[in-house]
């Protein structure tokens, strides 16, 4: 499980995070939502280890992140991120196998090599890209590619870790971005799925109806604090909707999980060119002409 | 056994055969037996294993065998850091000599040889001041092209270009106030040549390059993760900034071993990893030891020509390499040309 006990986050003088205080217990998928820009990447990768929070601690399996290997951690979770780009071409069943490499000692038996091909090549079959292994990953379009990397992250924490610790967690940055309706819906079923065996799940999602139909919790973040936290039911509505986004939405009950239907914009903008006067308002500076206003002050002298 | 691993293996095999056939061919030909009793000194001094003489056998011994434990040092160092540093810096087109790293080292030690006297040139006094202009270079280098972590590759040629004309610029200036015997030294070497061949200093390139070579095969693994990006590697277990600096390290240690001993070999970096690439897919755990074969390969060969083409004399080595490498280069171009215009 990961656990985060008031965490703050600043990044080039900005409180980006303050005072996150959350759990992703085993067993559960957790969705983080809120508007663009309100620190949920920032708390993914606070999560996953790539930020060292400014003040708070992260832990995962009741140890303080920090007190992790960079391997033992990778034995234990997986990260999905939103962009990949290969710096050299490679086949889709090579890029899933990548996911196996932190299970790696040395020496490697012949065994242990059949028995990462066999899991590779289940996670592909997995997203339902098992006929595309041997294609190269470079021709694939941009959906599938997320997948690949998805069958990736799978494949890393396919089995839970031997030892004494055999807790798993997976992070995913809008795995649905770019999919199309049917694999929007398989990847949250298998998040949930994971789930379901025992795995620490937490996602970020921007379709506020995928996250309440899949969330076990719901995460609500703005500016870099914690909104509401809870079950979709409870977080989901409309006056907090409209407090966060700034949109009006109205609900519909079915059942534990409602259905959100949002409305335009309540307050946008008018869509005109600023005017002189208030351009420089805006900017702080005199509205005159810079070499006209120059030449009257010579003039004058 | 995989394809790809019969494939190294007859690299292998081709590197032992040409090694073979270097040690038969020269401005003196050697009759094959000879050239190869002549490696174990009790046999040489007998006439009836093929030798025509003791003379010869010792000639091959003392003259041709360094030259080419030299060729096998400097050609399987220059490929292998070629191949890292492409992996590293996530680029196909890094090569040492496109990064400055072999002209910051040849900078270094042309120096120590004109500004010093006679007593500073040892091999192991070249070999350090060689390390720190490549180690400078590269770093020079790096922080040019490195934005909040990240090498950005237009700001990495660039910067190459700049560290190479800075360096190119003092070599001009050291040439200039040369001696004239330190100036035929000195153009011969920055041409590259493995003409200075002697044991004591093919037993350092020796030490150093088998070193580097074992620790850098070491991290092919780690290398072979980054081609997912930095982030992701972290994400997979791999501490990049530590990789990163372990790699650039054996790499310039390689490469300035090489240029030390030798001169500026180019080109070798460069292409030789694009081939191995061809044959044995992009995974660097097969293309780290095949560039490092192939290196030898082709600098046993380029090694051949220069010393037989115009027999008894000598053509410099990076001419041959050069020769052999530019046409490469522009095919290269060509190809990446259209995966870059998609």
């Amino acid at each position: 499980m990961l656990y985060t006990e008031d965490l703050n986050i600043t990044l080039r003088g900005r409180a980006v995070l303050q005072g996150i205080t959350l759990s992703v217990p085993c067993g559960s998928l957790v969705v983080v939502i809120g508007p663009n820009g309100a620190g949920k990447t920032t708390l993914l990768r606070a999560l996953s280890g790539d930020i060292r929070p400014s003040s708070g601690q992260v832990s995962m399996a009741g140890k303080p992140l920090a007190q992790w290997t960079l391997q033992e951690r990778a034995q234990h979770r997986a990260v999905l991120e939103q962009d990949y780009a290969l710096s050299f071409p490679l086949r889709c069943l090579d890029v899933v196998l990548l996911g196996r490499m932190p299970h790696q000692g040395r020496p490697r038996s012949p065994d242990r090599r059949l028995d990462d091909l066999l899991i590779a090549r289940s996670a592909l079959d997995a997203v339902e890209l098992g006929d595309r292994a041997d294609d190269s990953y470079e021709f694939l379009s941009g959906g599938q590619k997320q997948l690949v990397q998805l069958a990736r992250a799978l494949a890393q924490i396919w089995e839970p870790p031997v030892g004494n610790n055999a807790q798993r967690c997976l992070l995913l940055d809008e795995p649905t971005a770019s999919l199309d309706l049917r694999y929007q819906h398989m990847i949250l079923s298998r998040a949930q799925q994971l789930a379901a065996e025992g795995v620490a799940v937490l996602a970020i999602l921007h379709d506020i109806n995928l996250a309440a139909q899949y969330a076990d919790t719901l995460i609500l973040l703005k500016n870099g604090t914690i909104v509401a936290q809870g079950s979709p039911a409870h977080v989901l509505t409309p006056t907090l909707i409209h407090d966060v986004f700034g949109v009006s939405a109205s609900r519909i009950d079915a059942g534990e999980r409602p259905v959100i239907l949002s409305a335009a914009a309540s307050q946008l903008p008018n869509n005109q060119t600023l005017s002189r006067k208030r351009y420089a308002q805006h900017a702080n500076i005199t509205t005159e002409h810079p070499v006209r206003a120059s030449q009257a002050k010579g003039g004058a002298a | 056994m995989k394809p790809q691993r019969l494939t190294l293996f007859a690299l292998l095999g081709f590197c032992l055969l040409t090694i073979a056939v270097s040690l038969r061919f020269g401005a003196v030909q050697v009759p094959i037996l000879c050239a190869w009793s002549s490696l174990w000194p009790s046999a040489a001094s007998q006439p009836s294993l093929g030798c025509p003489d003791a003379e010869l056998a010792r000639a091959v011994l003392s003259l041709r065998l360094p030259r080419v434990v030299l060729a096998v040092c400097v050609g399987s160092g220059l490929g292998l850091s070629g191949a890292a540093l492409q992996a590293l810096f996530r680029n196909p087109l890094v090569d040492p000599g496109l990064i400055g790293v072999s002209s910051g080292a040849a900078l270094f030690a042309a120096a120590l040889m004109v500004l010093g006297s006679g007593v500073f040139c040892s091999p192991p006094l070249l070999l350090f001041a060689g390390f720190a202009g490549g180690l400078c270079a590269a770093i020079a280098v790096q922080r040019l092209s490195q934005v909040g972590g990240r090498v950005l590759v237009p700001a990495l040629i660039l910067a190459g270009v700049a560290v190479n004309a800075v360096a190119g610029a003092l070599i001009g200036l050291l040439s200039y106030i040369a001696s004239d015997a330190q100036l035929r030294g000195l153009t011969f070497w920055t041409l590259g040549s493995l003409g200075g061949a002697t044991w004591p200093r093919v037993l350092w390139a020796g030490a150093v390059s088998l070193l580097s070579t074992i620790l850098l095969l070491r991290q092919a693994g780690s290398l072979h993760i980054l081609v997912l990006g930095e982030s992701a590697a972290a994400h997979l277990g791999v501490a990049t900034d530590s990789l990163k600096r372990r790699v650039l390290l054996l790499s310039v240690l390689l490469v300035a071993s090489a240029v030390a001993l030798c001169g500026i070999v180019g080109f070798v970096g460069l292409i030789v990893p694009h081939v191995v690439r061809l044959i044995v897919g992009p995974d660097p755990r097969r293309v780290l030891p095949g560039s490092a074969l192939l290196g030898v390969f082709l600098l046993l060969w380029a090694d051949l020509i220069s010393r037989s083409a115009v027999a008894p004399a000598e053509l410099p080595l990076g001419i041959v390499t050069a020769a052999l490498g530019s046409p490469f280069f522009v095919a290269l171009l060509l190809r990446e040309r259209k995966r870059w215009a998609t």
